[in-house]
């Protein structure tokens, strides 16, 4: 427990330390539709206590959904690989994901390295500051699955954009002897074909950012992507002779539509046998769409390491209070005085979320008070209070943040009779040590987002 | 007649392109042709009757070429193909 601020602090970090091995275990639990401060949506994480630190594993939905994590202890994030989406598309419908890292802007340590066992990753976040906004940053890396890559070859090759580029490569490149075209022409125009592909605007580009949208990740992969692709060239330009020379008089391959796709094309030579698929027509075109489906299927998927980033935002817990300190006005009937008083609210069931916003477990709200009167704000010319000392004790209860209610009883001198008298009061206070710059006095050195509305499967505030 | 060429491709460095002729009833008696850096490469191609033969026209280039292979008196052409030669 801190009983000074922060900054003159040092002496009480093993009483701190101490004060977090006394946390409770607790089940991680997921869920985000059950109502916040039910018993299931008070589990999203769980703590590992150890000889003089701890630890806490963080459920991503819960932070994804608007939760917060907590403040100064390692955090550790966990989820399912399903849980990662750009937008409403699960990455791993796209990825086959193998790596997820963490950081957060301004970090100044490396980010995290994740791992991955079968369908859960977990990655380490590190200790984070509290009442913080976070911005996480998780990379995830893996390679296309067959399915993407079949996708975007399908796309590819059917978009007008690059139909068009290779028919501008074809028409650059007509050999004639009066006009001789060099090797390095031909490298130069098919160059420019797949770079105008590749750009801002082109097909590629477009086509794998509507795979994964929301992330940064078109182009990362449209620079891998053209890498592989590259070294397909041949491939790539040549895969709508390839289609049409399918449909070439003498051929011979019925049912074939006549404005067949590339993607339909390859669907149908699959299913041919005996002399037709061994045809040379035939396994040339095999031949070129597999490699232009390698390329994404492979090649890229070695650049795809690069990573997908997705930003999101999250807060860190507000402090955990194990006490306040208030100031306020108590009036006692009996005796008909308004008095000042100040106070000591200790919170019986374990530190609590100063933010109350969203609601707080009931428990959270109650405090101990003890605390003195020293001054009468009624103007009574003749308190009954001897030299206007009383000790005040009872209870509290927080509205907010800031301010409370307490009523409880004044013990006094009484300046008529000299006996000692004890009053009851009533009356509202401030919590000074709620006020930013002292909110540090008497918090704990971690805690959770249990108190938060958009934590709605956290830890409850009270549980150390 | 030769009614289409299809199929024509290279292995780098052969020094050879190879396609495909699909010639009608009538056969083919005729050169087929391509350029090659404004340079002409041909070979003779005769075949009686219909049916798919393939050909190849010996060439002394290297790189990256687009190649259209044109049966001269059919007047037919393949479709185009880049090449690396």
């Amino acid at each position: 427990m801190k009983l000074l601020p922060a900054g003159l602090c040092l002496c009480c970090t093993v009483f701190l330390l101490t004060a977090q091995t006394q946390q409770q275990s607790q089940t991680p639990q997921q869920g985000s539709a059950t109502p916040k401060n039910s018993p299931a949506a008070q589990a999203a994480t769980t703590q590992k206590k150890g000889a003089g630190s701890s630890s806490q594993n963080t459920q991503y939905t819960s932070i994804a959904k608007g939760g917060k994590l907590p403040y100064g202890k390692s955090v550790t994030l966990t989820g399912q690989l399903s849980d990662f989406k750009c937008g409403t598309q699960a990455i791993s419908d796209v990825l086959a994901i193998s790596g997820v890292s963490a950081s957060y802007l301004g970090q100044t340590s490396p980010p995290g390295s994740g791992t991955i066992t079968g369908n859960t990753w977990t990655v380490s976040l590190g200790s984070l500051p509290a009442d913080a906004t976070i911005n996480l940053q998780l990379k995830i890396t893996g390679k296309l699955t067959p399915a993407t890559a079949d996708e975007i070859t399908r796309e590819l090759l059917s978009d007008p954009r690059f139909i068009g580029a290779v028919r501008g490569f074809f028409a650059a490149t007509n050999d004639q002897p009066s006009s001789p075209v060099t090797s390095a022409m031909a490298a130069q125009e098919a160059e420019m074909a797949l770079n105008s592909i590749s750009a801002k605007d082109g097909a590629l580009t477009q086509i794998l950012g509507r795979l994964l949208p929301s992330c940064t990740v078109a182009t990362d992969v449209t620079t891998a992507a053209m890498v592989g692709l590259r070294a397909n060239e041949t491939a790539l330009l040549n895969i709508q002779t390839r289609v049409s020379d399918l449909l070439a008089p003498g051929v011979n391959l019925t049912g074939l539509d006549p404005h067949v796709s590339a993607g339909d094309a390859y669907k149908y030579v699959q299913s041919l046998s005996g002399q037709q698929a061994d045809s040379a027509v035939v396994k040339l075109f095999k031949r070129d769409y597999e490699a232009i489906l390698g390329a994404f299927g492979v090649e890229v998927v070695a650049q795809l390491n690069q990573g997908v980033e997705l930003t999101q935002l999250t807060d860190t817990a507000d402090l955990n209070k194990y006490a306040g300190f208030d100031a306020g006005a108590i009036y006692v009937p009996r005796i008909n005085e308004l008095r000042e008083f100040y106070m000591v609210h200790i919170y019986p069931f374990g530190p609590v979320e100063l933010d109350t916003s969203g609601g707080v477990p009931l428990k959270a709200r109650w405090s101990i008070a003890l605390g003195a009167s020293i001054g009468d704000l009624s103007g009574n010319a003749s308190s009954r209070v001897k030299s206007d000392k009383a000790f005040v004790y009872g209870v509290g209860f927080r509205i907010n943040k800031y301010f409370r209610i307490s009523a409880g009883a004044m013990l006094y001198r009484d300046a008529k009779g000299n006996g000692l008298l004890n009053e009851a009061f009533i009356g509202p206070s401030i919590d000074i040590s709620a006020l930013p710059g002292l909110k540090q006095v008497f918090s704990s050195s971690s805690g959770t987002g249990g108190n938060s509305s958009k934590a709605t499967s956290s830890n409850p505030a009270g549980n150390q | 007649m030769i009614i289409s060429i299809v199929a024509v491709d290279s292995v780098k460095g052969s020094g050879v392109i190879t396609c495909v002729v699909n010639t009608d009833t009538t056969g083919c008696d005729e050169d087929i042709s391509t350029s090659i850096d404004g340079q002409r490469f041909a070979t003779h191609v005769t075949r009686i009757g219909p049916g798919s033969f393939p050909e190849s026209i010996a060439h002394t280039k290297s790189g990256l070429h687009a190649i259209t292979i044109h049966a001269e008196k059919s007047n037919v052409w393949s479709g185009p193909v880049a090449l690396d030669l």
